[in-house]
């Protein structure tokens, strides 16, 4: 089955409603600011709106929204050359609640490629296979950041029990 | 252990959402700018026309002339 590209406001709203959060935790995850993440977010569906592709179901729609987003919130960084660490009042902005905040801040110190991976395998329940294809990497490679991610959480979280 | 632990940390992004006021001014803003693109479009649509109709009439009046 085909879709079309969307032609409504009411479409629009049903769009932006379905995947808005999905695309914001993604860019969260590289930007680690829920200001950035939100223009990722704005940024995403206009590129949707402009190019107004179609897609051949509902899965490659949302694999070709968390590409987009993905490379735009990358070149987004590139901009921004040095992040502050992550405030607790942009926390509970985003529905994390103060006890998460540590945690949080463990993640989002890991490399970016690795956050990328572990949030699509972990949170979004894609398969290596599936996220090899949507961020145009080998399967291999997935394997490789899947492990080397959970690594370096297990050491930063085992330090800061440590302290 | 540790493992599950690890797992259960990475698991917490899930809780990251956009608030349904947040999601309605995006959608609000999207919509603004393809009204904006659209009506931009038919300005330009105008004009060309505007523009091969001067240009057809033109031609056709130093035809004429001749």
């Amino acid at each position: 089955m085909t879709q079309k590209p969307i032609k409504t406001d009411e479409e629009i709203r049903e769009i932006v409603d379905k995947y808005s959060s999905l695309i914001f935790r993604i860019s969260y995850c590289i930007l680690a600011n829920s200001e950035d993440a939100r223009d990722a977010v704005q940024e995403t569906f206009l590129k949707y709106i402009t190019k107004a592709p179609e897609f051949n179901s509902d899965e490659h729609q949302k694999a070709w929204l968390i590409k987009v987003a993905t490379n735009i919130s990358k070149n987004m960084l590139i901009f921004r050359l040095k992040r502050e660490s992550i405030s607790l009042s942009d926390v509970e902005n985003i529905g994390i609640g103060e006890e998460g905040c540590e945690t949080l801040e463990l993640i989002m110190n890991l490399p970016t490629k690795h956050k990328i991976v572990m949030t699509l395998y972990y949170v979004e329940g894609y398969q290596s296979k599936e996220i090899a294809e949507i961020l145009g990497i080998k399967e291999d490679a997935v394997r490789k950041r899947l492990q080397k991610g959970r690594e370096l959480l297990k050491k930063e979280i085992e330090r800061t029990q440590l302290l | 252990m540790i493992d599950s632990y690890v797992k259960d940390s990475v698991r917490l992004i899930s809780s990251v959402s956009l608030p349904q006021s947040e999601k309605d001014r995006i959608a609000d803003y999207i919509i603004q700018k393809r009204k904006a693109r659209k009506n931009l479009s038919k300005k330009y649509i105008t004009a060309a026309s505007a523009v091969a109709v001067l240009a057809i009439s033109t031609v056709m009046i130093v035809r004429v002339t001749k």
